[in-house]
């Protein structure tokens, strides 16, 4: 458990700079280290050999919850503990952000690991490529052609392309994630259930309803972690969840019993796999209870 | 394969110290190979499961078995040996003392520095949150308790220095 000899490590301090250490990409291992809490295990691990690594907490601009005139902007490097305490994540339509950001691994890691580390990381288990991919978040990810900086914009369910993988091309840099605001009656929440504290979920669920005025579900997005084929939405709860409202807690924990019969869950030492369906039911009717009453408020 | 070695300045315990090392060199393995400063501990073999490397940079407790040496250029780094005096311990070190909180004293100084910065972020905690912050830090004596105990003990203290201060 010790890294590889790394050829070079460059700390930029601005984006341009960044941008072009990352433009090397194509003729050799360049990697970006953000907070380095899943690359460093990986790199120590020799999962990845890395020759070039470009630091990027030096980019003061990538941090910081802002609200833009499309929803709530959150900068790449902004860190969980930052999510966590950030109000305008609070108890709303993108509170998925922060419930999951507030239990990622323990303190030393949610002082250090960042949102747009773990969404480009895209571990099959994390917490937040599940909450981002609840919330609709549009990534913005920079590179550089021929005229100085370009910027595209891609959603979240076209960048999560399967278990550790992502649309980001490696001379890219994520510059940030917005999560559109879904208007009145908009609520989200996520939840996760793992063996020990704040631990990578067996299970986490994140739901983002949208509700009329009398608090019925008028749509949903759910997002599942922990299934084998990497984070994925539920498309027959979402289908599943539409008219429902707070009195119907057992129809709802019945719409996630029957997606949890369905998905393809493996056991292993920490849940088997009717734990896991079980998990799957209970924790989805919790979340969506959660993400239903913070949906009424929001009218 | 050429590897570039970094030279740069850093300010360990208030210290600066203008250091050359290797990319691939952590930061636990700066603050004990090339400083001697061998009171942060390496529990996991590097896995960053155990805390027992906890340090504070920029005054942020992070595990230094997970940063890479050079990441800490023109940053504040604070091991154990410059937490407090052997005269004047911090309230952790005089609390941990007092009600026993260690055996092998391994996992110690990692824990100190992570409930350090905990307390500065909430100086009254209650039993659950101290429990919930010391899930980054293992100790595979104590079971606990009286670790609980030492850090209701230490916040009790440096509320108390907080409202002296205020008077």
């Amino acid at each position: 458990m010790y890294p590889a000899p790394i050829e070079s490590l460059h700390g930029p301090t601005t984006i341009e700079e960044a941008l072009r250490l990352l433009a090397e990409a194509d003729k050799r291992e360049v990697m970006c280290i953000a907070g380095g809490m899943s690359l460093m295990q990986a790199v120590k691990a020799r999962v990845v050999r890395p020759e070039v690594v470009v630091d990027l907490n030096r980019l003061d601009m990538l941090r910081g919850v802002e609200r833009g005139a499309g929803g709530i902007e959150v900068g790449s490097m902004t860190c969980y503990v930052d999510l966590a305490r950030e109000p305008l994540l609070r108890d709303n339509a993108f509170a998925a952000i922060s419930d999951a950001a507030a239990r990622v691994g323990d303190r030393q890691v949610r002082n250090r690991g960042t949102i747009g580390g773990s969404l480009c990381w895209n571990y099959v288990a994390a917490c937040l490529p599940a909450a981002a991919l609840a919330v609709d978040g549009q990534l913005e990810l920079l590179s550089l052609d021929g005229d100085g900086i370009s910027s595209r914009t891609i959603g979240i369910d076209d960048f999560l392309t399967g278990p550790l993988e992502t649309a980001r091309e490696p001379h890219e840099l994520l510059r940030s994630i917005t999560l559109p605001d879904p208007g009145p009656g908009g609520g989200s929440a996520y939840k996760k259930w793992g063996p020990v504290t704040a631990s990578l979920p067996v299970v986490g669920i994140a739901v983002r309803v949208i509700v009329d005025r009398a608090g019925a579900c008028r749509e949903a997005r759910v997002a599942i972690a922990g299934l084998v084929e990497g984070t994925q939405r539920l498309v027959s709860v979402e289908e599943g969840l539409i008219g429902l409202s707070i009195a119907d807690a057992g129809a709802i924990e019945g719409v996630f019993e029957a997606a949890g019969a369905e998905a393809e869950v493996q056991g292993d030492q920490w849940a088997t796999e009717d734990y896991r369906r079980l998990l799957i039911r209970e924790i989805g009717g919790e979340v969506t209870m959660t993400a239903l009453k913070r949906a009424g408020k929001a009218h | 394969m050429s590897i570039q070695p970094i030279t740069f300045e850093t300010t360990v315990n208030g210290e600066t110290v203008e250091v050359t090392v290797p990319p691939r060199l952590l930061l636990v393995d700066l603050l004990r190979d090339r400083l001697g400063l061998t009171g942060t501990h390496v529990g996991c073999t590097f896995e960053a499961v155990c805390g027992a490397c906890t340090v504070h940079l920029d005054g942020v407790a992070v595990k230094s078995c997970s940063v890479l040496a050079a990441q800490a250029a023109g940053r504040q780094v604070v091991s154990i040996e410059g937490l407090a005096s052997k005269e004047n311990p911090h309230p952790l070190q005089s609390a941990f003392q007092q009600t026993h909180a260690l055996q092998c004293g391994y996992c110690t100084p990692g824990i100190i520095m992570s409930m350090a910065e905990f307390l500065r972020e909430n100086p009254d905690p209650n039993e659950e949150e101290i429990r919930f912050a010391l899930a980054g830090n293992i100790c595979r004596c104590t079971g606990y308790s009286h670790i609980v105990e030492a850090v209701q003990i230490a916040a009790r203290e440096l509320r108390g220095k907080t409202q002296e201060k205020r008077a």
